[in-house]
């Protein structure tokens, strides 16, 4: 490694240790410690450094419109219902009147294939996402990403009301509770 | 033939270019390190196939936990002053110039807004060891709603983000997402993680 040259003393033995300046000087310094130093520090920069930005997903919803006329008028039979329920469970359903609800999932056999074959059937379909309250952000963010998938861009989230609760307890038949009009 | 005497080398090697090399790194990761911000709470993202990235600076991010507590928190210490000061001339908090000072140095808010000043004068290691009781969304008392608008206006570029938790229920959702639209903001961003398991 570098270093100071102090040899020099030897080679005027003779004359009472008295220093000759060689031709020579080295400047050499040892630079370890330096290298060290500059080594560590650019570990801990590197490693601070946040390496990954976060993912998005870009969700763009339609604007809340103050007065009802402004609300744009769909035909109930291009209207697809997703209701996120609780513990994972999906039903979906067309239309309101004689709605058909049908129980699917998240897997790509269960909400994508409706999604799928829905879409090619109607190419006017709007979507209306219904999350109950029991459901999660990831419920959510899956069906999201599902409408991103088949690449339909006509969706909205709109609040679970009281008449799809009324479809969904008659669909499970479980529920005893009373539905108020 | 004479031999030729080999010469001996002293094992110096010469670090100068190494060096030089090393601190040209340091230098560039000292100058370009942006702190991850921390979070307060640990979220665990839900996957999604989007591969937009987010950029680092001008979010406002909304970040809400499992068991349904709302944070805040956005970038850039000037804007989060003058943050601060909108907040408390609104609020009438009482934050003295030092408070403000300490503001803009946090990285997120996660409480009412009266227990704002009380929170500032901990210390960091008090801070670190508060359960923070999250920012208010309900109607009636939406202070989500002044951190957004007042964001909006100190900084016009900023991009409103939400990252929540997997497992937190819709409700507190819909509130974060009924206070952007109602400040108008219908364009945000979900932090979502890569999906893991490949597709199709």
């Amino acid at each position: 490694m570098g270093e100071v040259n102090t040899e020099q003393r030897s080679k005027g033995g003779d004359k009472g240790g008295i220093v000759k300046k060689g031709k020579k000087m080295p400047t050499r310094i040892d630079m370890t410690p330096m290298v060290d130093l500059a080594a560590l520090l650019l570990t801990f920069f590197i490693l601070a450094t946040t390496f990954i930005k976060p993912q998005v997903m870009q969700l763009v919803l339609p604007e809340k419109n103050q007065e009802d006329t402004n609300q744009p008028k769909v035909n109930e039979k291009n209207v697809l219902n997703i209701v996120l329920g609780e513990d994972n469970k999906l039903y979906w359903y067309i239309g309101f009147t004689q709605a058909q609800v049908t129980e699917t999932n998240y897997t790509d056999a269960g909400l994508r294939k409706v999604l799928q074959e829905q879409s090619n059937l109607n190419d006017k379909l709007v979507v209306l996402v219904k999350p109950q309250d029991e459901s999660t952000y990831e419920n959510l963010v899956d069906t999201l990403d599902e409408l991103t998938i088949n690449s339909i861009a006509r969706y909205a989230l709109v609040d679970f009301a009281v008449e799809d609760k009324a479809l969904i307890d008659a669909f499970t038949g479980g529920s005893p509770a009373p539905v108020g009009g | 033939m004479a031999k030729v005497k080999m010469q001996r080398h002293s094992p110096v090697l010469d670090m100068t270019p190494m060096v030089d090399l090393f601190f040209l790194l340091v230098t560039f990761f000292m100058m370009t390190t942006t702190f991850a911000p921390s979070d307060f709470v640990t979220i665990t993202t839900p996957h999604a196939t989007s591969e937009v990235k987010l950029p680092e600076t001008n979010n406002g991010t909304i970040v809400i936990s499992a068991d349904g507590r709302v944070f805040y928190r956005t970038d850039g210490t000037k804007n989060l002053r003058k943050l601060g000061e909108r907040l408390n001339e609104k609020y009438s908090l009482g934050l003295t110039e030092s408070e403000l000072e300490k503001f803009s140095r946090q990285t997120g808010y996660g409480m009412p807004l009266s227990g704002l000043k009380q929170f500032l004068n901990l210390t960091d290691t008090q801070q670190k060891n508060t359960t923070l009781p999250g920012i208010p969304v309900d109607k009636g008392q939406n202070e989500l709603l002044d951190w957004i608008v007042y964001t909006r206006i100190v900084n016009p570029d900023v991009r409103m983000v939400v990252k929540g938790d997997k497992t937190t229920n819709y409700p507190v959702i819909k509130k974060v997402l009924d206070s952007l639209q109602d400040c108008n903001v219908n364009r945000f961003n979900l932090i979502t993680d890569k999906e893991t398991n490949t597709l199709i």
